[in-house]
Formats: structure tokens, sequence, C-alpha cells
């Protein structure tokens, strides 16, 4: 309880530190930035009629769960974002110094306002679809959200983890973040064969894009997939995370 | 009494891994080392034996590269020993850190654990919660502290608008919030002002001996050690040079004394004068005095005979000079 | 003149060199390339064409491959541009002899060229590894596209350079510069063409400048013998360049009045 305690205060200040440097600036364009990437999505399916049996619902749907998700994620747990350079840097010392777990206490020790815009997007969006009008659609979104949330964080940790062993691996952790985010923005019902399983296991857009609105419209087997690969990567990063605090003091 | 730091012969050691040539490098015109450099194993701490009892106060002193701030990363657990054994306050740090950490603090030179956009007084109250200390206790340690390190007025200013001089008195307020039994600083009045610089060393000092904290202080400034530790460690090659009081430093190494003067007649001729002229002005001089193979009195005579005296004092050389002799005869030793 | 020239020429040079040895940053747009391209393949592939007469999926692909060397050949400028405002280094950099806008023009247009040549390499490559074959147009026309893409990415420098410099404003430059993105993205035709878009969206879009400095210099790759002659092409970035060095122009020079009055 203390502990859910700390981090919600850690919350509060990281809303007040973000309320201090541009947030309505950053939070009104990126909803401006989602809502016209999404016009593609429009202008797509007004000439073509569907992908894969997916049409525009399903597509803005899954869409919508990216940028919520991503929102929720860089609110909460805004410090993954540049980890390999706390680690890299040595401001990792700091957090090792505190008796706080330093993976969450990092993770929480930021927040971006890019992040509520995001966020209202995402809403915005989800309402659009129209697949989660009803109480039982809503509930299994949220859980999908949730998993989402779990996964965009987790595999961010096990990308930026890199710099334990590599050095200075900010910009290529970073990059290689904003591939798993565009390959959720797009249907990953288009992929077969070992392209599909990549997708599952190693960069989990299917977790982010495709399961939730599987889900929602009414597979049960996505929500057990769902379950279970947010559990395999969130406990990968645990495990990754565990090992490089080993290898950084030298044990 | 147990002893709140104990070391005994501490090692670590680094690999540095050679550059090679590489694609990116073919566009540079200067060439790196040779394709068949090797990886290279260099010892930062070269087994470094101490004892710390609780309360004292103990300056490290030692020239860049010399392995104090492995050492202080070692005693803190976020570095683990390649050999050796570390005890701090009875417990392993890198085994039991999480532990140890609610009875250390340490405040790392420039880096700051106060958030940048956002008043003082958030970090602080962040910092009570992080150390898990009552909200009451808190207020109550928070006014003491403020009083003493009289940054009242800056509580609710954002640290983005502090000085150097002023961030600084916060860091230490947010290291003594949770009262911790030892303290580490590392170069903690790198930047400062002569007038910041005596501020923080009274307050250190203070602090230590009121609240019996142990305090490790790092750094390249022998102001910080003659003002506020009584005990001092030179390393340097990561080896334990002295161990000793600071008294005991000037009584070992200070071999020279410094007579000051200054005279009524101007340009004086200072050829009776059989000693080393250190400096000269047109009312002034000063000299080198070997107080091992020259007596002291027989000197000032020399002196007072040679010219109207108005003034005269007997120094010590600055102990930056003391200890760079110490650098410089452990480099001949070793024969780096 | 010739001083400015020289000046000009070096830091573009320096820049470009910079860039070609930089194997992480080459290879972050070259990979991300690599991956939009077979993504959107593979979304073709998947897209029911049904009675849909206007391209073919390689064409489609070839299409993209050509708005894609536009775009990730510009240099994220603005970026550099927010943090030396904020870290308070633009008012140091203005004692220097020389425009800090023309520096930062200079040094986008090196950064830029580099990009362009590694983009152009491995774009080609991978869309002539999934479709199999080559865009139907002359190899002259050919070289043309990816010739005006180099002017256009050139063109979105002096923009990315502007929006950079509002940061003397609202410490913040990044939101603008999503912002242009995206509306590149759309009105540009940056993922399809503009003949597919609705009647008004397409009237809308020609007003701006994304069309002219995106979409349609990759018409051609469509191989329908669309896209506009070469000189008109040529004219459109030509008169774009013009327009956005004057408002580049009269940016800076606000900046600089804003940054000196403290």
């Amino acid at each position: 309880m203390q502990k859910l305690k700390f981090y919600g205060h850690l919350l509060r200040l990281n809303l007040k530190s973000s309320v201090a440097s541009g947030f309505w600036l950053q939070m009104l364009f990126m909803v401006l930035n989602n809502g016209i990437f999404w016009i593609i999505w429009l202008i797509f399916f007004r000439t073509f009629d569907q992908i894969n049996g997916w049409r525009l619902p399903q597509v803005t749907l899954m869409y919508a769960t990216a940028q919520f998700a991503w929102g929720i994620k860089v609110v909460v747990f805004g410090g993954t974002r540049n980890l390999a350079r706390v680690i890299s840097d040595g401001e990792f010392d700091g957090f090792l110094l505190q008796p706080r777990n330093p993976l969450l206490h990092i993770a929480t020790t930021r927040s971006f306002a890019s992040g509520w815009g995001d966020i209202l997007s995402g809403l915005a969006l989800v309402g659009i679809s129209g697949l989660v009008g009803h109480i039982g659609p809503a509930l299994l979104y949220a859980f999908a959200l949730g998993c989402a949330v779990i996964t965009f964080t987790a595999a961010e940790v096990i990308l930026h983890c890199m710099a334990f062993w590599l050095g200075p691996t900010n910009t290529l952790s970073r990059q290689l973040t904003e591939y798993i985010i565009m390959l959720s923005c797009y249907p990953q019902n288009i992929y077969h064969g070992w392209l599909k399983a990549a997708m599952y296991f190693l960069l989990p857009a299917a977790v982010i894009g495709l399961l939730p609105v599987e889900l929602v419209q009414g597979s049960a087997s996505a929500g057990f997939a769902l379950a279970g690969l947010t559990t395999f990567f969130a406990a990968t990063a645990g495990i990754t995370f565990h090992r490089g605090i080993k290898r950084y003091i030298g044990a | 009494m147990d002893a709140a730091v104990s070391v005994a012969n501490l090692r670590k050691e680094f690999r540095v891994k050679a550059k090679r040539r590489t694609f990116a490098n073919l566009w540079q015109r200067k060439t790196t080392q040779a394709p068949s450099a090797k990886a290279k194993v260099f010892s930062a701490v070269d087994g470094i034996t101490f004892q710390i009892a609780p309360g004292e106060r103990v300056a490290f002193v030692g020239p860049n590269g010399a392995g104090k701030s492995t050492t202080i990363k070692m005693l803190s657990g976020i570095l683990a020993p390649t050999s050796g054994d570390v005890s701090v306050l009875g417990m392993i740090p890198t085994s039991e850190r999480s532990t140890l950490a609610y009875s250390i603090a340490a405040v790392f030179g420039q880096r700051s654990q106060l958030w940048y956009h956002l008043p003082v007084r958030d970090s602080w109250q962040l910092l009570g919660r992080i150390y898990g200390i009552p909200a009451k206790i808190h207020q109550q340690r928070l006014d003491t502290l403020c009083q003493k390190f009289g940054v009242g007025a800056l509580a609710d200013r954002p640290v983005k608008q502090l000085s150097l001089g002023e961030r600084m008195r916060c860091e230490l307020i947010g290291c003594f919030l949770h009262a911790p039994k030892v303290l580490f600083l590392d170069e903690p009045t790198i930047g400062l002002d002569v007038e910041a610089k005596g501020l923080m060393r009274d307050l250190v000092k203070d602090m230590c001996t009121k609240e019996g904290c142990t305090l490790l202080l790092t750094s390249h400034d022998t102001g910080d050690m003659e003002s506020v530790c009584d005990r001092v460690i030179i390393i340097n090659q990561g080896r334990v040079v002295f161990d000793g009081a600071v008294a005991a430093l000037r009584r070992r190494y200070v071999t020279q004394k410094i007579l000051a003067v200054n005279t009524y007649d101007r340009d004086v001729n200072w050829e009776s004068v059989a000693l080393p002229i250190l400096e000269r002005a047109a009312h002034s001089a000063k000299f080198a005095v070997d107080v091992q193979t020259t007596n002291l009195q027989e000197a000032m005579t020399q002196v007072l005979a040679a010219a109207k005296i108005v003034d005269l004092v007997v120094e010590d050389p600055p102990m930056e000079e003391t200890i760079k002799k110490i650098y410089a005869a452990t480099a001949m030793s070793t024969g780096a | 003149m010739k001083i400015i020239v020289a000046r000009f020429w070096a830091v573009a040079k320096q820049a470009f060199l910079r860039r070609m040895s930089s194997v992480l940053e080459q290879s972050g747009r070259t990979i991300l390339l690599a991956i939009i391209l077979c993504v959107w393949w593979k979304l073709w592939q998947a897209t029911d064409f049904g009675k849909f007469a206007g391209f073919r999926p390689k064409d489609a692909l070839w299409y993209l491959m050509a708005t894609e060397w536009i775009v990730l050949s510009i240099p994220y400028t603005h970026i550099d541009i927010e943090a030396e405002i904020r870290s308070g280094d633009f008012a140091f950099n203005l004692l220097r002899p020389g425009s800090y806008a023309g520096y930062q023009v200079a040094n986008g247009i090196g950064l830029s060229t580099a990009n362009w040549i590694a983009i152009g390499v491995v774009g080609i490559s991978v869309t002539y590894a999934l479709t199999g074959s080559l865009p139907d147009l002359t190899l002259a026309r050919f070289a043309s596209v990816g010739l005006l893409g180099l002017l256009a990415a050139w063109a979105c420098t002096l923009v990315m350079v502007t929006l950079g410099l509002l940061a003397v404003w609202t410490n913040d430059a990044t939101p603008f510069a999503w912002v242009w993105q995206k509306l590149q993205f759309v009105l540009g035709g940056l993922m399809f063409p503009l003949s597919i878009y609705p009647g008004w969206l397409k009237r809308l879009a020609e007003w701006t400048p994304f069309p002219h400095l995106l979409g349609n210099l990759a018409t051609p790759m469509l191989g329908s013998g669309e896209g506009g002659g070469l000189l008109m092409a040529v004219l459109q970035v030509g008169l774009w360049v013009a327009g956005f060095s004057l408002i580049l122009s009269f940016v800076f020079q606000r900046a600089v009045r804003r940054t000196l009055a403290g």
C-alpha cells in the first residue's frame, strides 16, 4: 500500500513537472498529429474495401489501441524512454543508491505531455471505431489495453537494456522502439509464417494491435494469447534488467 | 566498537577494449590503433585496506584516475569489487544494497537528485517518501535543516532558478533528511566560489558532528580536507600512500617553511641572505626554509639583519604543494 | 559573395561527410525504409483491388519508395536548433561570422544529400527485391525523379530550420514538426497518390506545397504516363524554395530580435 502511495505521489509530481514545460502545446499537437494520420486510413478505405477481412472499424480500433496504450505508457512510465541514456551516462548510480526498485523508479520518474494527446486521440478513435459500444466489449478492451501498455513498456525496457552490454545505445534503442510503434499502426493480419511469429514474439506489434481487436470481436483465444504474451514480455524485461544490473555493478 | 566502514585488500580491475578500424573510420583522415591491438586490463584499485570508525570524518584524496570514485562506488554498492572484502555498517554493499540504502546517502559532484522544473520543496517531499520517513518527522526535520542551511526562501523556487551554491545546499538537505549513518560526498565543492565553499564545509562538518554521521569525502580541494576532516587517506594509482590525521600529514611531509617579509625600503638587496627566494616585489619577499637542514631562528636572524622589516610571518607551504610531492614521490617509486 | 559560397560549401561538405560516416544514423533510416516497404508490400498484396483500375501493387510500391526517398532524406535539424535555443547556445552562435540560418541550411543540405544517397541505394534494392521488376519508365525519367526528390528534400530542409527557430517563442519546436510531417504525409500523398483522394481534398492539397514536393514528383513511378512535365516540376519546386527562403528569412530576423532583446 505504501509503495502504491509512493508511485502515486511520483505520478502527481510528474504531471506537475510536465505542466511546467509546454504541456498544452504538446498535448494539442499530438492530438492533431494522430488525427491527421488516421485520415490516411479513411482515404484508403474509401477506395479499397478490405485488408484480409479487416475494414475501417477494425483498423481504426487497432490504430487507436496503439495510440492509447503508448499514451498511457509515456504518461505513467515515461522514464523508460531514456533508460539507455540513464544507464550509460551514470545517472543509474543514483537510482541504485536509493531504497526503491530501480526499474519502477526510473520508469515513473518522467512523464511526457504528448502522451495525453495520444490518450485523448486514442479514446476518440476507439469511440469512432464503434466496436466498443457495450459493457462487455468495453471490459474486454480495458483488459487488452492494460496488456498493451505492459507489453509496450516491457519491450522498451528490453531494447534499452542493450546499454548494459553495448554502452550508449539510446538512439538505437529509441529507433527500435519507434519500429514497434510503427508496426503496431498497421494491420498485423497481413503477415504469415515467420513474419507473423516475429509480430507476436519479437516485435510485439500483434499483442498491441491485432489481439485487442480480435478479443473485442469475441475471440477467446485472443484473450489467452494476450495474457500469455504479456506475461512473457514482462518476465523477459524483468530478467533482462536484473541481469543488466549484475553486469553494471560487475558482479 | 565495530567499524562503520571496513575495507581489506580491495581490488578492482577493468578491461579496456582496443579500438579497431571500421567502415565508419574510413571517412576520417586520422588512423586508429593497429588492428592487432589487444584489450588491456588495468587496476583502478589495487589492494587497499582501511577502517573508519563511526562518526569519523575522512578525506579521500588523490589525483585524477587515482581510484577515489571507484572506491566510493564499491563502498556504496554500485560497483562490485574484483576481490577483497568490504563492509559498510556491517553489511556487504553489493548484496545488501537495498537495506544499506536506508542508512547511507551520497552526493556525486554535479549529479542532482532534485527535480529540475519543480520547487525544491517537492523534491524533498519525494525523498521523504522514498526513504519512508513519516510525514510529521519529515516536516520537523525539514524545518530544522532549512533553518540551519539558510534556504528557507529558496524552498519554493524551481531548482533551475538556483545558483550552484544554493542547489548544493538543497542537495545536502536532501541527503540529511533521512539521518544517514554514513555520508559519501564525491567532489561536493566543485565549481563553487570561495564563500560558497566555506559555507558548505562548515555545514557538512557541523551536521556530521552533531548527528554522529560517518563521512567519507573525496576532493581535489585540500581546503575541503583541512576544514572538514580529521583524517586523510591519500590514494594514488589505486594504492593507499598515506592514512593518518591531517596534522600528522603536515608533520611528516611539510619539510619547508616560508618566511614572508614586508620592508620599509624599496628593492632591498637580499644577497646576504643565504635562502632561496620564492617571490620578490618592491617592498616584499618570500624565502623558503628547509627546516631539516636550516635552523629557523638563524634564517629569521639573517632576514632581519638584511633590511628594515615592517612585518615578518612564518607560513606553512600550501597543502596542495605537500600533496603534489606525495603524488610525485609515489610516481617515482612505481616508475610511472 | 565568394566567401559566402565557400563558407556554405564547407559547412555542407562537413555535414555530408559526418553523416556518411555515421553508420548508426544511416542504418536507422534505411532499416526504417526497408520495414515500411515490406509492410506496405504485404498490405498491397492483402488488399482487395477488385475493380480498381488506377495502379498495380508493384507500381504503388515504387511510388511509395519514391515518396519515402524524399521524406527520409529530410534531416531533423529542428531538433538541434531547438536544443541550442533551450541551452542558450543560440545567442552565442549569432556571434559567428555569417548567418546562423545560412549555416543551418547548409548543414541540412549536407545531411539530406548524404541521407538521399543511402536511402536511394537501399530503397531501390529493397523495392526491386520485393516486386521483382523495375518501374515502367525510362532511366532518364527515373533519374529525374530521384534528383527532383533531392531538391524537394532541400526545400523541406528550409522548413525544418524555420520550424526549429519557432522554439525561440515556444521553447518546443517538436510539436510543429509533427503536424507539418503528418500534413505532408496526408496532403502530399505519401502512401498513395492523390488520384484516389476525394475531389475536395485533392483540390485543397493542390493549394499547399505538399503535393508539389512529394506526391507529384513520385507520380511517374506509377508508370501510367502521369505526372506533369519535368520543367513544370522543376519550376514548382523552385517556386516553393523561393517562398520558404523568404519565410525563413523573416522568421530568423524576428528570432534574432527576440533573442537579443532578452
